[in-house]
This record gives C-alpha cells, structure tokens and sequence, in this order.
C-alpha cells in the first residue's frame, strides 16, 4: 500500500458510480466507512502490536466487515438498501430503539432458513424464501455463477502470487465456506468489540487479533472481488478495474 | 524442511520434523512469511485443520508454533503426536480413554518441563478433560492450545469421527486445539461441521511462477553451497535450479530435501545433471512410494493399483502431443492438467491417494474447460513427467516454461476415453492395516526402506519369535536387547524403519 492511498477496499466492495441518486449515496458513504475502518486496521495488522491495537483492532475489522457485507447486500438488493436509507432519514428512526426492519446479521447477511435439498420446490412460500447475501437461494443465482466467471476471468489473466485465495475458490462450496467463515469471524470480533472478556486469558492477544483482521480482509476482498462478476449487481466494476483493485488492495498485507 | 545430515543417525537423514531432536530443530528449519502467517494462525484462538500432503511440513510448522508460544509465553501450548499404535486400533470410548490418557500425559510433561509448578488432573474421559483443561487455564492464567500432529489419516478414517467429536468437545474459549490433516480425510463425524467447526489451512508451494523465492531461500539456508553462481553452467541459475526442483517436486519439502541431497558432492551443476536427479526420483522415489504406502492405506489399499495406472494414464494424456510430433503439436510436454469433475468425482479417492503422496499438487479448484464443463487443475510432478518424455531429455526451454506455468492447460474432458482402464475394486468394510500383519521381511533394505534391515537382523528376528511387524511394535526393546548381536543402535534401526513402515 502506498502512503496515503489506502488500501482501496471500499471501491473493490462498494464499485463506483458517478450519478447523484440515493442509491450512491448510500453506497458512497458505506465506501467509506469502509475505507476509514480498513485503513486503520490494516496499520494494526502490519504494524507493531499496541495498547491502542489490542483495543480498537476487533472493532475496525467488525465495522470492515459488516459494512462490506451491508454494502454488498445492497449492490445485489438495492431495494432492501434503498428502504434502510430512506428508513434512517425519516423520523421512525430512534437511536434509543431497536428497529425491526433495520439491518441484521442474521437475516440480511445470515439466511434465517432451513437447509432443504430442494431449492425449486412449488411448495415454497415466496416471503420465506431468503434473500440473505449467504442465503441458499442466493447462492445459486448470485455467488456460485459469479465465482465461475471470476475464475474464468483469473485464468485468461494470469496473476501473480496475490491470486492465490482467489484461485483457490471453488464455486460449489463458496458460499457455505465464506458462511462459515465469517459468521465464525462476527462472533470471535464481537467480543472484542462488547469486551466481554470475564478473565483475562480470553483477551484477543497480538497473534489472535492480527490474525482476525487478516482472516477479515482475505474474506471481504474475495467477496468483493467476485461481487463485480454478477450481472445484475449495481455499480460494478469493469473486470480489469476490479482485478487491479483486488491486487492492490492484496498486497497492502501479507 | 529437514536436515541434509545427521551425524549420529545411522539412517543417516531424519525426514519428518517429528522426529527430530529438539535442540537441532532450529538449526535445520526456517519459515517464510507465508509460513508465519500459519504459524500466526495455529497460536491464536480458534479450532484449525492444517492440511497437506505426506512430506508437506506440517509437523515442522506445528512444532514451530509451538516453539515460539513457548517463547513467548502467549499461551501455554501443548504438542501432541497421535502416532501412537493402540488409538489406529481403537474406536468409541477405547479411543477415547487412550486419547485422554495420553493428552494427560502430554500436558503432565509439559508442565513439568515448563517448570510449572500447576498439577493438571488427570482425566480419562471427554468431560473430566474438558473440567481439568478449564481449571489449569485458571492456575496459569493462560488459554491453552492443543497442537494434534499425525491426527488423521487416510484410510484410517474408523476412529476419525471419534477425534473429531473430542476436537470440537476440547475447544473452548480458553483451548484451542489445531491439528494436521492430510488430503483426502473426508469423515469428520456427524457433529463436526467442517466450515463452521474449524478453519482450514491448505499448504500449497507447488506454484513457483511469480518471482517466488520459496525455494532460493530454502536452498540458501539449507544447502548455502547449491547457492552459489559459480557451482551452475552458464543456463542455469541458483534460483532456476531451486524454483525446478520445487516444481518438479509439486512444492513437497520432503521431496525437495532428498533432491537437493543428491547434488552434495556435485562441484559443478548444469542441466544434465538436474535431469539425472528428476528421472532418478521418478525411479527411486516416486514409484517406491506407492509400494510403500500402499499397506498403510488401510481399506484403500486396494487402490494403489489404480492409482498408479490413473497417474500413467494422465502423464501419457500430457506427454502424447511430444511424441506425436509429426503433427508439430508440441514441444514441451505441459505439466498441469485441468480434469473434468466428473471424473474427479468418480475416482475422488484416486486422486486424494495422488495427492496426499506428492505425485500431484491440486492447484485450483475449479476451471473452465475449453471442451465444457469444470475441472480441478492438478499439477504433476516434472519427475515422472519427464521420464515419459521420449527423448527423456531436460532442455533450457522446458525448464523456463514449468518454471513460468503457461497459462494454456492441457485437459482431460468428460468424455475422453483416459481412464477407460482404471479398474476401481470394490472396497472391503473392515479398517485392517495391512502393514501391521505384514511378515518383517518387509522392512529389509529396499528402495522403498533405503535405511532398512539387512537379511541377519531379519532372521534374528523371526529366531526369537517375532515375524510381523506387528509383533515387532508390540515388543519392549528389552527383549529386543536380548537377541543376540541386537544392541541399542540396532534396536533404535529396527524402531526408526518400523515406524517409518507404519506412519506417514
């Protein structure tokens, strides 16, 4: 990463567009938000571990995070973007209350589903049929298409040594892999941010924390990445444009 | 990566981290930065799988992390081999008390030589583990991490759902367990979800395009004398000569060590020699290999004959374009090969067998075919590779396009008639290893067992009663001291080909 650039990630996950609309500039504030968070993570990771590292490192990489995942349920859905923004604006919004339709971990990003082998079935209720960034149906008309033409894509382009977590996705398990992955993540990041740590041997030490925040970016950048090879996604990048992103973005750390 | 020579070893080169001495552990390895990222990951919170295939350095890096958190006193680590004979012949709650037992054992040991004065209560079930390993992490103030090498195998997959159960039981906020996995252990058990459970670490070097100095830094470190530019021909240059034989080698650093071993005495390297050393590891590496490991392939033994004519059959897909030169196709045989997932599919267990011992390295997961469909890309090792090519010769011009990694892949689609051959056996239900029954002639000195038994030390054997090498592993080596002409430096002989005969 060159000084001062930043390491890019909120253009590979939230693409770009130049029209003034909400959609954009909802999608540009999460840029960056993102951008904010992400660069001072990376300091963490890259850097020597501190006080101010041991106690702000989990929330930058939680916010990183669960704005790319915001960010991208919104390129895909952007409806459910657009009803969250003009939500916000208007008045129904308190911050001393919880929201029910308001953004969530589990259900926007989490399907809140059963796991059915069927996914085509008649029998299926149109509402109950999730629209979760990690849900099954999601996956099969966004992720695992996208995943193919990203690695399509790699193959015709050859890359150097920063492709190799790309490389290495299989569009069949992609989806419940990054699940895995990042649900396991929220959780282990959550309890840095809420602190809840009752003794002291569960604090996040340097080698948990950087590897978190590592684990954190390898996940949202392929999500990112491959996000610009879905069709229908608003605000795409141009393939090329979004490999030299990734690229950058991927060897801002090692 | 392990030492080129170990003086006071009469087998004369220890080839699994395991089984070097401590206070030598650190003179014969380094780590790359990739390597500390994993290092990073087997110390910090969180369960994880390292998988690799036989030879890849996943002990040397579990036993480097351990290392360093001793160091550091970031957390108490334990470093724990499951080679231990009764829990392959185990299952249920028999394993379960053998793994207590010597998990307590483990941490007894390491307490003790930590110099900690905390006693750790020993436990002979799941739950009293689980109670003791909490009680200790209060005492020291520490969280604790459970390194679990040689954890599962392939092919011995009976008590593998049972492991996986105490990994997932084990881990806690305050422990963390890791272990090393090879390719192709698939059962993980009802209760173990792979994704969700753990996270999974595939070591992969077999990629050296890139500018990558893997390998160079290998050589330097190791072998300073094969990094020098004076000792190469004009064609050839140290990091060439190192990103080839990682290459040729599918990134597997047991391979690679017992490769550059054999330019020890070379004052002068050019291609001719290298060539020499890849088709001498074709012939007297890689197909001793299969017949070594096949009776320790458990119920997959069977598999070994048509893993070996599968790897025939992809080697001659790759070099059949070199022979047929008339029609101009190719030149330079290519070395990776996408297949079609049907195929991959089909025989899955075939190519987990390839993989696990290091004649291919998977290098992507899934690519577009120019025929249809998808496929794994694997890389073959150059060693065979080349001893299929006619001329059977290494030129400046192959070594430039391996090295480099051609983007244009050679394919084997679904409807190719390639594996037409590869018979599949039906597979027997019971998990016998067929290494155990087998007669103690098969550890006598062969390519196979280069530091085996000479035919007096086998006879004395089978004089006092033991003719298996089961029966060998189950006999204290006093007894052993009592055969005559059998002393300590041929018992330890006898231990280190047994155990190389039975483990991975």
């Amino acid at each position: 990463m060159s000084e001062g650039k930043g390491l890019g990630l909120g253009k590979l996950v939230c693409g770009r567009a130049a029209e003034s609309c909400t959609a954009n500039r909802t999608l540009d504030h999460l840029c960056s938000s993102i951008d904010r968070f992400a660069n001072k993570a990376v300091e963490y990771l890259n850097g020597e571990f501190s006080e101010e590292a041991q106690i702000f490192g989990a929330f930058c990489a939680r916010v990183t995070l669960e704005n790319a995942c915001a960010a991208l349920v919104g390129r895909f859905d952007p409806f459910r973007m657009l009803y969250l923004a003009e939500f916000q604006a208007q008045g129904g919004f308190e911050y001393g209350k919880p929201s029910k339709s308001g953004f969530n971990w589990a259900g926007d990003v989490l399907a809140d589903e059963k796991t059915t082998r069927d996914l085509w079935s008649s029998d299926h209720d149109l509402a109950k049929i999730s629209r979760a960034l990690f849900s099954a149906h999601v996956d099969h008309v966004y992720w695992k298409p996208a995943v193919e033409a990203a690695l399509d894509y790699l193959a015709e382009h050859r890359g150097g040594e920063s492709l190799h977590e790309l490389q290495a996705m299989d569009p069949e398990t992609f989806t419940s892999s990054t699940k895995g992955k990042c649900a396991a993540l929220y959780s282990r990041l959550s309890k840095g941010v809420h602190w809840d740590f009752f003794v002291s041997t569960v604090v996040m030490d340097e080698g948990t924390l950087k590897d978190s925040i590592r684990e954190c970016f390898i996940q949202v950048g392929n999500l990112g990445f491959v996000s610009h090879f879905v069709p229908t996604a608003y605000r795409s990048l141009d393939r090329t444009d979004a490999l030299v992103a990734y690229d950058d973005f991927r060897k801002a750390f090692k | 990566m392990n030492a080129p020579t170990l003086e006071e070893n009469d087998a004369g080169l220890i080839l699994a981290a395991e089984e070097c001495p401590s206070d030598k552990f650190e003179g014969y390895h380094s780590f790359s930065q990739f390597d500390d990222v994993i290092i990073r990951k087997l110390s910090a919170h969180g369960p994880v799988l390292l998988r690799g295939g036989r030879g890849s350095g996943k002990s040397a890096l579990l036993i480097e992390s351990h290392r360093r958190m001793r160091a550091t006193g970031s957390a108490f680590s334990i470093y724990m081999s499951l080679r231990y004979l009764p829990l392959l012949q185990s299952d249920g709650s028999e394993y379960i008390g053998h793994f207590c037992s010597l998990l307590s054992k483990a941490i007894a040991d390491e307490l003790a030589v930590q110099g900690q004065s905390v006693e750790f209560d020993f436990a002979e079930d799941e739950v009293a583990l689980q109670m003791s390993l909490a009680k200790l992490a209060r005492a020291l103030d520490k969280r604790i991490v459970i390194l679990f090498d040689d954890a599962a195998h392939i092919g011995r997959e009976k008590p593998l759902e049972v492991f996986f159960d105490l990994f997932r039981t084990l881990s806690s906020n305050a422990t963390s367990c890791k272990a090393s996995i090879y390719p192709g252990v698939t059962k993980f058990g009802i209760r173990f979800d792979v994704f969700n459970d753990s996270t999974v670490i595939d070591i992969s070097r077999s990629d050296v395009s890139g500018g990558d100095h893997y390998f160079s830094d290998v050589i330097r470190t190791r072998y300073p004398k094969l990094a020098h530019r004076e000792i190469f021909s004009d064609r050839l240059t140290p990091d060439a000569f190192a990103s080839l034989l990682g290459r040729a080698v599918v990134g597997n650093m047991r391979a690679f060590i017992l490769a550059c071993n054999r330019f020890g005495d070379e004052t002068r390297i050019s291609i001719p020699e290298v060539n020499t050393c890849l088709l001498n590891m074709a012939e007297d590496y890689y197909w001793p290999l299969m017949e070594e490991v096949a009776p320790k392939l458990g119920v997959y033994e069977p598999l070994v004959a048509p893993a070996t004519s599968m790897f025939e059959a992809i080697v001659d897909h790759l070099c059949r374009p070199v022979r047929q030169t008339s029609q101009g196709s190719r030149t330079i045989a290519q070395d990776r090969v996408t297949i079609h997932r049907n195929f991959v599919s089909q025989f899955s267990k075939i190519f987990e067998i390839l993989e696990y011992l290091g004649f291919t390295a998977k290098r992507e997961a899934s690519r577009g075919m120019k025929s249809g469909g998808r496929g794994p890309v694997y890389a073959i090792n150059l060693c065979s590779l080349l001893d299929q090519v006619p001329t059977k010769r290494l030129t400046i011009e192959m070594i430039d396009e391996w090295i480099e990694g051609k983007p244009d892949l050679a394919e084997i689609h679904s409807s190719a008639a390639t594996f037409s051959s590869v018979l599949v056996p039906a597979l027997a239900p019971d998990n016998k290893l067929g290494i155990l029954g087998k007669d103690v002639e098969v550890l006598a000195k062969s390519k196979a067992y280069p530091y085996g038994l000479t035919e007096d030390k086998i006879a004395r054997l089978k004089a006092a009663g033991i003719n298996t090498v089961l029966e060998l592993a189950e006999t204290p080596d006093a007894r052993l001291l009592q055969i005559d002409m059998v002393g300590p430096a041929t018992v330890k002989r006898m231990r280190d080909v047994m155990v190389q005969a039975i483990w991975m």
